[in-house]
């Protein structure tokens, strides 16, 4: 009987949730399982963060159990992480990691990937990705990258140009997949811009008048 | 029955009075204990046997600090053997033992130099000593100051820092010492730390109670579980989480550092609060957790008040010099840490807090603030606390170097300096107008008209995390939005915040009246005069 991948991710979340608890976290034998349900994750587009961290924990406390193929594991946790933008997942992980794994040069690759990421640099990031075949391997990466830059416009913009947007949303865009990215958000195409959202509260004139919390004035407070 | 040559209130260092003479400071060939010393140690052990707490308190926090500082300023205390001998105590293995023994092994540590073997003592002894918690059927009996149990904790971690310290250093390792390091390779291993101090949180239902209060119930045993209600084992627990919190952060686990606080409320009534140290602690290295995932509003937030609570309360700490040498060395940590915090995330600071950061780390901050960004790593070296690698291979590399645990910590942070440095370029020249197309912005910038959108976004993606959870903040940067190709940029005044500088020039000239009013009170003598 084949499960669902649904079910199948419910049944090995939950598995992966007790045997974390407590110091069952760096407990060696569960590797394999952490390992396959990374796999998993990458395959269906599920996520876990806290147990795809874990590997690299056990990776840090048992370095024995770091084989040839371990780099590999690595590379899948650290593009499920950068994933999870703007969460820190990614952040997380880069601490983790050894001078090793930091030298492979793939893991460089992510990290300038990250970089890019971070500095919103998208129209580079999109060429960037081309080059390594792991970006596109795991499921629902490019969707996932189009949903932070989409959180970004989202903060910045009250209009933008159609063809700066669609730039940042990457080449491979079809217009389909446009109009359907600016119904998710709830955009309105208006000529050769999208209305993206009402600004104009962000920019209001604010005055900020002092507040004084008792704690700061009792020193002079006398009381004879 | 143990013979008192001496009233309690009688003994010396309950009288601030120094050694009677130069002889107990000679060590006989057997190694005589001071009259003195042994009325402490028999008044101790009463105390200690008969739990009155309040005696127990005062002995640990007043005596053993005076006596160490007479007798044993450079010394051990009398060993182990000797003192079971005096307090007339048959098992070697009662807690009064165990607790004298923890004490011992501290007094090295913090005073001379611990040999391997010491080390590995020490170890046991904390096995020893944790077991008796964790291994018994029933609460234990035994109630202990929460001073001390802190002590314990915050010194058992302290232990394994020095532990792995001392490993990296192979250099200085000689042979004997390597062949003991291998045939005991069990002792203050990472995860059994790790695993005594979960232990201990999970022994009285520690995250269940933390959200019971965070949620306003009371904890009843229910909720606490029979251990739960007793305070050595709540009190040790939750000493035991702020051990856990920085034990992560030490070993680049800002994950786990902030989910074991996750019930924990930072606020000044707390349960925290009821050992200052505890609470400069926890502070600091949450704060540090935060700063390193970019959340700098939390980071800033937890600093500051901790800052002012520290400015407050210094003058209780005046009486332990080692104490005041620890808190000073926190203040300083976090004072460079919130000087890189707030380059990224400019937020109203306390004036008292900006004084002592222009105090210290002025000079850097302009650097900054004049495009030279290698004064962040001197500032993050100055701020951050000495990381540590679970394991040390047997050939380590230096400590210090760049692949070792401080070095990759570096990497991580330089990486965001890296993402930042557009930003206050931008930033200074969005201040200057309400709203600019970015044409003419990419003119001044020297950039391309993509390339500036790209930066406006990374403005904006950076500000949204260095927010963090953080809540009411009040923020002295700019905000803006883009509506095509112009930007509209906020029109923030901060009206003139004024009261705290006033209350800090207000103590300021209390401070001065005093010195002056004792100084006309005491006339200096006049010198002999010329003929």
């Amino acid at each position: 009987m084949v499960m669902d991948p649904q079910t199948q991710f419910d049944q090995m979340k939950e598995e992966a949730y007790y045997s974390m608890e407590g110091l069952g976290r760096l407990n060696p034998e569960k590797l394999d399982f952490y390992i396959d349900y990374l796999k998993f994750q990458a395959e269906h587009g599920f996520y876990d963060g806290d147990a795809n961290l874990n590997i690299l924990k056990l990776y840090q406390f048992t370095p024995d159990l770091i084989t040839r193929s371990s780099i590999d594991i690595v590379h899948l946790v650290l593009v499920k992480a950068l994933m999870q933008l703007p969460g820190s997942d990614y952040v997380f992980c880069r601490a983790q990691l050894s001078q090793d794994m930091i030298d492979d040069s793939l893991t460089k690759k992510i990290d300038d990937v990250a970089t890019l990421l971070e500095t919103c640099q998208f129209p580079d990031f999109w060429n960037a990705i081309q080059e390594e075949k792991i970006f596109t391997e795991v499921t629902g990466f490019v969707d996932a990258v189009r949903k932070f830059i989409c959180h970004v416009v989202q903060l910045t913009y009250k209009h933008v140009e159609e063809d700066f947007l669609s730039k940042m949303l990457g080449p491979t865009l079809s217009k389909s997949e446009f109009m359907n990215i600016l119904d998710q958000n709830s955009w309105e195409l208006k000529g050769d811009s999208v209305f993206v959202g009402h600004k104009e509260e962000m920019v209001e004139q604010k005055e900020i008048i002092e507040k004084m919390p008792i704690e700061v004035v009792t020193p002079i407070l006398a009381i004879r | 029955t143990l013979l008192y040559t001496i009233k309690f209130e009688d003994m010396a260092w309950q009288r601030n009075e120094a050694p009677p003479t130069q002889n107990y400071y000679q060590e006989t060939g057997s190694g005589d204990v001071a009259e003195p010393v042994v009325n402490f140690l028999k008044w101790f052990y009463h105390f200690i046997e008969r739990n009155e707490i309040y005696h127990v308190e005062n002995m640990y926090e007043d005596g053993f600090y005076k006596i160490s500082e007479f007798y044993y300023k450079d010394k051990m205390w009398p060993a182990p053997e000797k003192v079971q001998e005096i307090v007339e105590e048959k098992d070697e293995g009662s807690i009064f033992m165990i607790l004298y023994r923890e004490l011992y092994y501290r007094h090295i540590y913090a005073r001379l130099k611990p040999t391997l073997e010491h080390r590995f003592d020490s170890y046991s002894n904390y096995c020893e000593l944790f077991a008796y918690l964790l291994a018994a059927e029933e609460p234990v009996k035994i109630e202990l100051p929460n001073k001390w149990l802190w002590d314990i904790i915050d010194e058992f971690v302290y232990q394994f820092q020095s532990f792995q310290q001392f490993k990296s250093k192979a250099g200085k390792i000689n042979d004997e010492e390597k062949n003991m390091l291998r045939d005991e390779d069990q002792v203050w291993k990472v995860t059994a730390v790790l695993n005594i101090l979960i232990q201990l949180t999970e022994k009285c239902n520690l995250n269940d109670q933390l959200q019971a209060l965070e949620e306003g119930e009371v904890v009843t045993e229910e909720i606490a579980g029979e251990f739960g209600m007793k305070p050595i084992y709540t009190m040790t627990g939750f000493f035991s989480l702020v051990g856990l919190l920085r034990l992560y952060c030490l070993l680049g686990d800002y994950h786990m550092a902030l989910s074991c606080i996750e019930n924990v409320q930072f606020k000044d009534k707390d349960m925290m609060a009821l050992v200052p140290a505890c609470q400069i602690t926890a502070n600091y290295y949450a704060g540090f957790a935060y700063f390193m995932i970019r959340k700098y509003a939390n980071t800033i937030q937890l600093y500051q008040h901790i800052l002012g609570y520290m400015q407050r309360t210094k003058q209780f700490f005046q009486n332990r010099s080692f104490q005041v040498e620890d808190i000073n060395k926190k203040n300083d940590q976090m004072l460079a840490l919130l000087a890189i915090a707030s380059t990224f995330c400019p937020l109203r600071l306390d004036e008292s807090v900006n004084i002592q950061i222009k105090e210290k780390q002025g000079d850097k901050v302009a650097r900054i603030q004049h495009g030279d960004i290698t004064v962040y790593d001197d500032l993050f070296f100055s701020g951050c606390p000495k990381f540590l690698s679970p394991v040390v291979s047997e050939n380590p590399t230096s400590p210090f170097g760049s692949s070792g645990p401080r070095g990759m910590q570096l990497q991580v942070f330089k990486a965001e300096v890296e993402q930042q440095r557009l930003i206050p370029t931008l930033r200074s020249f969005l201040k200057l107008y309400t709203s600019i197309p970015i044409s003419k912005l990419a003119k001044f910038l020297d950039m391309h008209e993509n390339e500036v959108r790209c930066c406006l976004m990374a403005f904006k993606h950076k500000k949204e995390i260095a927010k963090g959870d953080g809540g009411e903040q009040t923020t002295l940067d700019i905000d803006f939005y883009v509506d095509k190709n112009m930007i509209h940029i906020s029109d923030t005044k901060i009206a003139r915040h004024y009261g705290d500088y006033y209350v800090q020039q207000v103590i300021k000239l209390r401070d001065s009246n005093k010195l002056i009013m004792s100084a006309a009170l005491n006339p200096v003598a006049a010198g002999p005069t010329p003929p």
